[in-house]
């Protein structure tokens, strides 16, 4: 139905323009043929129909390559140019000619929109009182003043006229169809507004009301029924909450929450729970009132009942996939030891390395493992920390030791600096060790080969100062504020190829805060990463303690920056050493190279 | 000297009973024990351990905790509350590892606890105090 009317809309914006002028030619050229038969013309009079055909073949005439605006002037001004000057000639401005001063706005009205009509109308007013001022002032003669009234002009006249009249119609017509059957569509959306199951109320930029679901009058008793138009700070119980309203409405970008009271069925002050958001006309406000019906409470006290449960559950399920992760472990791990210690006789050198690695791989499992199951404790406030006094150096030179193979392998730079004082602290041995592993770790598999990894540890103040920087594939910016939080990966190393479980960083960091610590991340995309772990454990006095705070932190940076130079020059070693004996060279020459750079 | 003999044969054959539901720990467990000279007696089910215990008076009980129906600590509560079995000394080897459990697992009657996965010479180590 919409369809059928819009193309007879299409049809006749088409064809009323051309229809009307070329009425409006073949008027003039019938009239001025049968005037010229009745009475031979002289010369002015065919000049002054031969301008009254202009109109008419610019209509016509005028090409579509025009922007819309330039054809409606170019119209405008010929039909208001040649019909003054025929109707100067024809009789003036009151004489039976001015009726010709309808015909452009008439024919405007019949090709064109309202808009155009209007310019129209006025121009030809304009020009019809000029040309009524003339005929006052001055006496002119006027010798065509028959013309118009003999019988082919006058019909011919008449005919345009209800034409342009019945196209003017149908395109009114036309256009209140169309109105209708847009207003039509948009009343669903209306309807599904109104008796929303929640109180929303739409405003525009001055806070007016535009519409609101019936639910807004049983939160606000006493509303009136139809809202619109009316502020919204009407609703508010008193002047505060009136600006509490309205300075809601100009936060909607930031907060899109706010509070304020409106007057309860008894008169007595009731809150309501505002949240806002921006739309075109203004802001869409969503209200809730203050006090919750029971149902609602029930349901939020099972949704907190379910998420318990489900933390136990998770657990739950954590603890026994620990368990049912481990018991083959023992299998992997048992044997491979027992092989390992050659147990039942001698073993050949090729198997008994893969022993060892069975073993190593199986040791390392068990450690990611047992950062699941931290993680799970800790989130359950479970963990508890083992406090003992230990020298940390200790732990650095372990760690490094686990991670050094790994690292080798991958032609990487590892230097371990511990200072050259005792570093006895006051912290839980295992958690130390987990931290320095999980870093060592995670920069050695996030750094390519030839890079660097450097670790140091000091005493600076009463902080046990940990920092593990390498030059690897860096964080940027919004996905270190990311990190830490559990099961979550930065993007760099999801598109590195590398996997975990995501919780490394998370571990540190909950370690770290566990000991009243902190964990600091720097990085750059693509130029390293430096992890800071800051535990205020220190035991004992600390002898010569330097009083400068930053020196250390910065030396982690140079230290890599020069690790890392050292680490292009061993990946353009080995590529020389691979070119130049492809089949001798191994890993140990990478391990040659890097010791002899180290010294 | 025919006294001898037996004291000998006794600490040569001392008997490990080993209660475990995984086919290759106990497989593990057993190629352990035997390479260090001790005879093994082998369960996967709870309610056998207490009649093979009863039977045969093994010298040391290694006991999982999760098994299938019946749990190794409840074995463990039966062996203990059993006039003739009590003096058994029961090493618990589990993958319950977590924080608290080797504390729960020795409030249970177990001697010894043993979390998997295992290391030959801290098993080792310990089945010997039980049994040198």
């Amino acid at each position: 139905m919409a369809k059928t009317m819009r193309r007879a809309f299409l049809t006749i914006d088409r064809i009323g323009g051309p229809v009307v002028h070329a009425v409006w030619l073949c008027g003039v050229i019938a009239s001025a043929i049968a005037l010229h038969q009745s009475q031979a013309l002289s010369m002015n009079a065919i000049c002054g129909w031969a301008a009254l055909a202009l109109p008419g073949l610019v209509g016509l005439g005028l090409s579509s390559r025009l922007n819309a605006d330039s054809r409606r002037f170019l119209l405008t001004l010929s039909w208001v140019i040649p019909v003054f000057a025929a109707t100067a000639a024809f009789g003036g401005a009151l004489s039976p000619a001015a009726f010709i001063f309808l015909a452009g706005p008439a024919a405007m009205a019949a090709a064109g929109r309202r808009s155009a009509v209007i310019p129209s109308a006025i121009t030809n007013v304009t020009a019809f009182a000029i040309l009524g001022v003339l005929s006052l002032t001055q006496i002119s003669a006027q010798p065509f003043s028959d013309h118009l009234l003999s019988p082919v002009p006058a019909l011919s006249l008449a005919g345009f006229f209800a034409i342009a009249l019945i196209f003017a119609g149908l395109r009114a017509s036309l256009r209140l169809d169309r109105t209708r059957d847009a207003a039509k569509a948009l009343q669903p959306v209306a309807h599904a507004f109104e008796c929303a199951p929640a109180a929303l109320v739409a405003c525009d930029g001055e806070g007016k009301v535009i519409a609101a679901s019936r639910a807004v009058r049983a939160l606000v008793p006493g509303a009136p029924r139809n809202l619109e138009g009316l502020p919204i700070e009407g609703f508010a119980f008193g002047e505060e909450d009136s600006s509490k309203i309205l300075q809601g409405l100009s936060q909607v970008h930031m907060s899109g929450r706010f509070t304020f009271s409106v007057r309860s069925g008894d008169g007595q002050r009731s809150p309501i729970f505002a949240r806002s958001a921006a739309s075109p006309e203004g802001t869409v406000l969503h209200l809730h009132g203050g006090a919750p019906d029971q149902s609602y409470i029930d349901s939020l006290k099972a949704e907190r009942d379910e998420a318990v449960a489900a933390n136990h559950a998770k657990s739950d399920f954590l603890a026994s996939v620990s368990h049912e992760l481990r018991t083959p472990l023992n299998a992997i791990i048992g044997f491979s030891d027992v092989m390992k210690s050659r147990l039942f006789g001698p073993l050949p050198a090729r198997y008994a390395e893969y022993a060892e690695l069975i073993h190593e791989s199986g040791c390392h499992l068990l450690e990611l493992i047992g950062d699941v199951l931290d993680m799970s404790k800790i989130e359950a406030d479970r963990y508890e920390l083992t406090l003992e006094n230990f020298d940390a150096r200790d732990v650095v030179e372990t760690c490094a030791k686990l991670v050094r193979l790994r690292a080798e392998d991958k032609g990487l730079m590892l230097s371990v600096d511990t200072g050259d004082q005792d570093l006895i602290v006051n912290a839980d041995r295992k958690a130390v060790r987990q931290i320095l592993l999980n870093l060592l770790s995670n920069a050695v598999k996030f750094t390519p080969d030839g890079g660097a990894v450097a670790v140091m540890a000091r005493a600076q103040g009463d902080e046990f100062v940990l920092a593990v920087g390498d030059s690897g594939v860096g964080i940027s910016a919004d996905e270190i504020d990311k990190l830490g939080q559990p099961y979550q990966q930065a993007r760099s190393a999801i598109e590195n190829g590398e996997r975990g479980t995501g919780l490394g960083l998370s571990l540190v960091r909950a370690l770290a805060e566990m000991h009243g610590g902190l964990m600091d991340i720097q990085s750059e995309r693509y130029q390293g990463t430096t992890v800071t772990v800051r535990l205020p454990v220190l035991s004992g006095p600390q002898p010569n303690r330097r009083p400068d705070e930053d020196e250390d932190t910065l030396a982690v940076h140079s230290q890599i920056r020069r690790a890392q130079e050292a680490g292009q020059h061993i990946a353009q070693a080995s590529a020389q050493a691979s070119n130049q004996n492809k089949t001798e060279f191994d890993g140990a020459s990478v391990v040659s190279l890097n010791q002899r750079i180290a010294s | 000297m025919k006294d001898n003999v037996d004291t000998m044969l006794q600490v040569m054959s001392k008997k490990v009973l080993i209660v475990e539901d995984n086919e290759l720990n106990m497989k593990l467990f057993h190629d352990l024990l035997e390479a260090h000279g001790y005879e093994t007696l082998q369960t996967r089910e709870g309610l056998k351990a207490l009649d093979l215990a009863r039977e045969h008076k093994p010298d040391l009980i290694l006991m999982d905790i999760q098994l299938p129906e019946v749990s190794g600590l409840e074995v463990t509560k039966w062996i203990k509350d059993d006039e003739d079995l009590s003096k058994i000394p029961v090493v618990a080897v589990t993958a319950f590892a977590m924080k608290g459990d080797e504390e729960r697992i020795r409030k249970g009657g177990c001697e010894a606890y043993l979390s998997k996965p295992i290391t030959v010479t801290s098993f080792i180590e310990t089945v010997r105090k039980f049994l040198d």
